[in-house]
């Protein structure tokens, strides 16, 4: 029997208000640890690019840079599209999903950085392709994909700001007993279609412009959409995680509960489908058509050492192991396997990404995977929690405000008086 | 099959019914059918029935179309036996699309038989216990019990609300 949510509104506003004293003690804790991966993660990046390993070091900067912030647009898509269907089960969850949003100012710095390495990572800049220079030249590519990030990341602090600020006046306004009357938040609404939009348009472009070109001969028309598809899917992977830590980091047993991670994880498991589907079905057709400015890159992972081994185990864990876990129901009510499902599964996709990138640069005998890339990944990943940690705290931990929030509270309530009845 | 041998109790309130399927339960009375025009879930998880079989109808039907996809599209090509861009006759990659749909048209196939069979259908006469309110406004629970036991189980049904107790034969 799912345990059924039966909060009074002052427990409510109680549980929003004391969720960040309840890690107060870890806080500084993790607040330290998470500094000194960024500090440790830039270190190891100036070491490298000072040193014989700057191509190394710079390749590894790219995988993080559109790993994480494919993860971080994606969970914002989530938040859009949740206004846009009016889903009531995930709002418990909304914060979460918007906490990755917190990233994207710093992911936008971190894009500047790729210009100083354009050297190393664009290799059309030393071989120009005739006929492509309209495209592909380093002014351009800057402007195009600056502007982009720009407006995107604009677009979704604006969406998470409107929601995230609504919540944290209801907090303070709030007093014990009086539930917070919320308004359907307009602006969310007409923002979250065209953040769908531009999401699409901008991350095809990322995609396109950062990885598609690695390899200037190159072209598929599908990789725009694999990208954010899989970036999607990457982020729902890391919402799975980061639910299943805070809901006993932050006491949220009544709120998250296992239908939210059921359905989480249906979600999860509809995107494995979708993200090898677009594999496939780029493969197939490149397959079939043998083209050899086509074909080379695909046996160039697929068929040459090192990358070999690489893509099998790029297809195992990110698509293959997920898809026949998640069939099962009852482990995805599960936040404990769900958490290592989810771990899992972002570590898959971020060699996905390696993969995507490294064999179009990296002429080694061996796969560059080594502490170069452990060190920078972990500056990266500290650089996300960091940013995550710090949302949370600042804004109350359910959407208090959100009508829908109040609405899926009050189903679940009326729905336990009746089976009590 | 249902023994129609019971008594079967009419509702007209859901928590009515679910009250009596609670006492029904505690008393160890043998439930046969709980007849609803509504989807309840709770009364599914009240129940606890056993998960239905139709899931390895399902898993069958999968398994046998994945592998009647691969040994059909490998056995047209060797009958044509053309080699095409210099790939192999019987090549894996084009293979997957005709597993993966023959995997999902059996499926399902196999999974409307496995309900089929599992819900006895289609069935040509109406049980005589069955009351066409089930399908309008009124829940129905069919209980199995001893002819000594008859006047106790009317007791607890009529004690939840029963609108209704009466004989199913």
């Amino acid at each position: 029997m799912p345990r059924k949510c039966v909060m009074r509104p002052d427990e409510i506003i109680q549980v929003s208000l004391h969720a960040s004293s309840r890690i107060q003690k870890s806080f500084r804790l993790l607040l330290i640890i998470f500094f000194c991966m960024i500090l440790l993660g830039a270190a190891a990046f100036l070491l490298a690019i000072s040193g014989s390993n700057a191509a190394r070091a710079w390749q590894a900067y790219l995988v993080n840079f559109v790993f994480w912030t494919g993860l971080a647009f994606g969970a914002v898509l989530f938040v859009a599209i949740m206004n846009m269907t009016s889903a009531q089960w995930s709002r418990p969850i909304k914060r979460f999903a918007e906490a990755p949003g917190a990233f994207l100012p710093a992911a936008c710095v971190l894009f500047t950085g790729l210009y100083f390495g354009r050297e190393h990572i664009f290799p059309w800049i030393h071989e120009p392709v005739a006929g492509k220079q309209l495209w592909l030249n380093v002014r351009f590519l800057f402007v195009r994909d600056g502007a982009g990030l720009a407006l995107l990341t604009m677009l979704s602090l604006v969406l998470l700001y409107q929601s995230a600020s609504a919540d944290r006046k209801a907090a303070l306004r709030s007093s014990p007993g009086s539930l917070i009357e919320g308004k359907r938040p307009k602006l969310q609404a007409a923002l979250s279609p065209s953040f769908g939009i531009v999401y699409a348009v901008v991350l095809s472009l990322i995609a396109i412009d950062l990885i598609m070109s690695l390899d200037p001969h190159w072209v598929s028309t599908l990789f725009g959409a694999y990208y954010f598809m899989g970036s999607f899917y990457t982020a729902l992977a890391g919402l799975m995680v980061l639910c299943g830590i805070s809901l006993s980091a932050y006491g949220l047993q009544n709120f998250i509960m296992p239908k939210q991670f059921h359905d989480l994880g249906k979600l999860l498991l509809g995107f494995c489908v979708v993200t090898g589907d677009f594999f496939y079905s780029q493969f197939l057709v490149i397959w079939y058509g043998n083209l050899p400015e086509e074909a080379q890159y695909v046996v160039l992972r697929i068929r040459n050492t090192p990358w070999q081994a690489l893509a099998w185990i790029v297809l195992i864990v990110s698509f293959a192991f997920p898809f026949v876990i998640l069939l099962n129901r009852k482990i995805k009510m599960k936040p404990r396997a769900m958490v290592i499902l989810g771990v899992i599964i972002l570590i898959g996709m971020w060699l996905e990404r390696l993969l995507l990138i490294a064999p179009s640069l990296w002429k080694g005998e061996q796969l560059p995977l080594g502490m170069i890339e452990l060190l920078i990944s972990a500056g990266f990943f500290g650089a996300m929690a960091l940013c995550v940690l710090l949302f949370l705290r600042q804004f109350p931990i359910l959407p208090l405000s959100d009508p829908l929030f109040l609405e899926m509270l009050q189903a679940s309530h009326e729905e336990s008086r009746e089976t009590a009845a | 099959m249902i023994n129609n041998s019971g008594l079967i109790g009419i509702f007209a309130r859901r928590n009515c019914l679910q009250a009596a399927l609670k006492a029904l339960r505690k008393n160890r009375v043998d439930i046969q059918a709980v007849y609803s025009p509504v989807p309840l879930h709770e009364v599914e998880e009240a129940l606890s029935a056993k998960p239905s079989s139709v899931r390895y109808f399902t898993l069958t039907g999968a398994l046998l179309g994945i592998v009647s996809g691969i040994f059909l599209s490998a056995y047209t090509s060797l009958q044509w036996n053309f080699i095409v861009g210099g790939k192999p006759v019987v090549s894996y990659v084009p293979m997957v699309i005709v597993a993966f749909e023959f995997c999902i048209l059996l499926a399902i196939v196999f999974n409307l038989l496995g309900m089929l069979v599992n819900s006895q259908l289609p069935r040509f006469s109406i049980p005589v216990h069955y009351d066409t309110r089930f399908t309008q406004d009124r829940f129905g629970i069919l209980v199995q019990c001893a002819e000594s036991e008859r006047a106790t189980v009317t007791t607890i049904l009529k004690a939840a609300g029963a609108e209704e107790v009466r004989h199913a034969t």
